[in-house]
């Protein structure tokens, strides 16, 4: 079911072209054909290509597909003692499977040489865990310092907003110039793991990206445990559950960013 | 005193700046680049920031994170160790525009002393004898020209910065003008400055430099010389004191000149002034040092003075509170530098896991060095991995316990200088201590790595035995 736990996935990044190339046509009708059939069929060709990368524009919707890098490939130094990563911080520590497809941005998974290694560890012990319980969570990929100094989250940018691989999250002054946190990949803004006005080291871990709900579209009930998203809030693309006043773009699917522990 | 120091370098001479400020009873922050988080000045440290990834030009030469990381620690000093940011004026100014202190000379010494052209001018006129040579270049006819009026062989040398980089000695104006792009780009690389200068190369000459410390009051001493002409391709290798070359008289005089003019030009805290001696045992200015040296241990062992110490409270503003009567300079001392090079392979820098470390000991051996068993050497910095410091109450004696000590030292894992040094240790020219500072391009390498290759070879098999 791994692939098709995806597809919740692609459609919510494709949802906001939904919305602004279909004038008329009712956007859930089309997230249900994509999600349906469209996007399980391109996840299979998708694993089947040995590429890395699809994307599919056509009739005014339009899909891209990654597989994420083995984010393993890190240097495995030992955990750093003045590293904040918490076990549970290790996003970046999940073994891509084959056939997965996902929103990865690659630039996310690069992220931070050191903080990818202090995650090494604890990514292990992550996936042990993960094995116990299948189907696994998608674990938040981390924003991190990229300077060292004192954090500021973006203004008016809390848990739950939808933002893109790149986008500023919020600022690290170092010396007085202001320098971009960025979100390494698409996704929802999650809990800060650094409090505004607090002084942080270059690389620290300073906010989750909640990975969009990846949950299998056609057999939404069963994997309901699957996103740590609240069970109940994203079972079927359709459904627009959550706090979306922050997120006008925010097509479908869950909110992870939206938990109880994001606040 | 200071609060907190935060110290802004990495390798071993974090460590001794970390034990400095232990022994001083002053809390320190050590600054390290993501490379070196498994360091072992981190590890020791009470606190560590890291300051950016493992580009130095984003992290140990990256004012902004450094001072940054200061502030955000809570320190009010820093200690820049050597290289990076250790003579960079316009750093020391803005670390006191922030309100913080530069542990070294103030912003507008090593402003004076950051031209080496205009520092030999300067130290000349309080009566130094300097070597011939030129200003600053302004293009190559102008170096040409220059080379031409002091005479060739010639030495190409950057304004900025230090460690041999950006130099090359030239015997004619063809192998001029092939040095001189090279020697801008390297200095430009290392120090962010292509500004270069010619130098009369001597022949036949000997590296000596003498240790000063002066304090904010104009109070100065020298802590004597130092001797430093086993070098390759400029690069030291061994340092010791006193230099064989001088008889005492002529020593005292050296060094008391040396510190007689930098008093007088203003010069503060811990300094070096570098000569060239030649075969008669004249002496001529070349440049200063402002800064901690890799080879302070040898002055350390023969004054019994923490060098580092004594910067840090210098900084701090606190008089010298000795008088030159005061230092007595005692024995012999030489260390030996331990780089991780392929001495097989042109010296090339080597990186990778140390696997097994043990570091020697008994009478009159310091070993510094942030090298442990596991440590994985980065390939992104200079490939010094210690100093293995012998003192002893004359050569003989230190020749002694420098042999038992590069026999016991063990650095597996990695290619080291150690064997050449083993080699050197047995030739005669050095144990004569005749040596000029051409005696390794001369001699050798060759001759050397042959000699290492052996030692090594034995040593391999003794180790399988």
């Amino acid at each position: 079911m791994d692939d098709m736990r995806q597809a919740g996935d692609a459609a919510s990044s494709g949802g906001d072209r939904v919305h602004a190339d279909n004038h008329g046509r009712d956007p859930h009708e089309i997230i249900d054909r994509l999600a349906d059939g469209v996007l399980p069929a391109l996840i299979a060709r998708l694993d089947a290509s040995g590429l890395g990368e699809l994307e599919i524009r056509a009739d005014g919707w339009h899909v891209r597909l990654r597989k994420p890098y083995d984010r393993r490939r890190s240097v495995a130094l030992p955990e750093g003692r003045r590293r904040r990563t918490e076990p549970g911080d290790a996003g970046h520590a999940r073994r891509a499977e084959p056939g997965e497809a996902s929103h990865v941005a690659r630039e996310g998974t690069r992220a931070r040489e050191g903080g990818h290694a202090s995650r090494g560890d604890a990514g292990d012990r992550d996936d042990a865990r993960a094995a116990a319980s299948d189907p696994r969570p998608e674990p938040p990929a981390i924003a991190t310092a990229p300077a060292v100094g004192y954090f500021a989250p973006r203004d008016g940018w809390g848990p739950g907003r939808h933002v893109r691989s790149g986008d500023v999250v919020g600022y690290v002054d170092c010396l007085g110039v202001r320098q971009d946190v960025v979100a390494p990949v698409d996704g929802f803004l999650g809990r800060l793991l650094a409090q505004p006005g607090e002084a942080v080291e270059y690389g620290q871990p300073l906010l989750h990206v909640d990975l969009p709900a990846v949950r299998p579209v056609a057999a939404a009930a069963q994997a309901s445990s699957g996103s740590g998203a609240e069970p109940g809030t994203a079972d079927t693309p359709t459904a627009s559950a959550a706090p979306t006043a922050e997120v006008p773009d925010r097509p479908v699917g869950s909110a992870p960013g939206a938990r109880p522990e994001g606040a | 005193m200071f609060q907190k120091i935060l110290i802004a370098n990495r390798g071993e001479i974090a460590l001794r700046i970390l034990r400095a400020c232990r022994q001083m009873n002053v809390p320190a922050v050590v600054a390290y680049s993501e490379a070196d988080i498994d360091t072992l000045a981190v590890q020791e440290a009470d606190e560590a920031i890291c300051i950016g990834p493992a580009e130095a030009k984003r992290s140990y030469l990256s004012s902004a994170a450094v001072i940054s990381a200061a502030i955000v620690t809570g320190c009010d000093a820093i200690h820049p160790g050597y290289g990076f940011l250790s003579e960079d004026d316009a750093f020391a100014d803005t670390v006191r525009a922030h309100g913080l202190t530069f542990i070294g000379p103030p912003a507008e010494v090593l402003e004076r002393f950051a031209s080496k052209a205009a520092t030999r001018r300067l130290l000349a006129e309080h009566g130094l004898p300097t070597i011939p040579g030129s200003g600053l270049l302004r293009d190559d006819a102008h170096a040409l020209d220059e080379a031409e009026r002091i005479g060739y062989p010639v030495l190409v040398k950057p304004s900025a910065g230090g460690g041999g980089k950006g130099m090359r000695m030239v015997r004619s104006p063809r192998e001029l003008e092939q040095a001189l792009p090279i020697c801008r780009s390297e200095a430009r690389a290392a120090f962010g400055d292509d500004s270069l200068y010619l130098e009369k190369w001597l022949e036949e000459n000997r590296h000596v430099e003498v240790q000063v410390i002066v304090d904010h009051y104009g109070n100065g001493v020298h802590l004597g010389e130092r001797d430093c002409s086993v070098q390759r391709r400029h690069q030291k290798l061994i340092e010791e004191a006193p230099t064989p070359a001088l008889g005492p008289d002529s020593r005292r005089h050296l060094c008391e000149e040396a510190v007689g003019a930098i008093v007088a030009a203003g010069y503060e805290n811990v300094g070096t002034l570098e000569f060239l001696v030649d075969n008669d045992g004249n002496h001529y200015f070349i440049e200063i040092n402002c800064r901690i040296q890799v080879e302070h241990p040898v002055t350390e062992m023969l004054t019994g003075i923490d060098m580092v110490a004594e910067q840090i409270r210098i900084a701090a503003g606190e008089p010298l509170g000795y008088s030159q009567a005061d230092i007595e300079l005692r024995g012999h001392a030489i260390e030996f530098r331990i780089a991780a090079e392929d001495i097989a392979h042109d010296f090339r820098p080597e990186a990778g896991t140390i696997e097994a470390y043990l570091p020697p000991g008994g009478p009159g051996v310091r070993m510094d060095s942030h090298l442990y068993t596991g440590y994985d050497v980065p390939p992104y910095y200079d490939s010094l991995l210690g100093k293995l410091i012998v003192h002893g109450p004359d050569r003989p004696t230190a020749i002694a316990r420098a042999r038992t000590a590069l026999s016991e030292l063990r650095v597996d894992g990695l290619p080291t200088t150690a064997p050449l040094h083993r080699a050197i240790l047995s030739h005669p020219v050095f144990l004569d201590g005749n040596f000029t500072t051409n005696l390794l391009d001369r001699v050798g390498p060759g001759a050397f790595v042959t000699a290492a290759r052996e030692t090594a070879a034995h040593e391999q098999a003794r180790a399988e035995a």
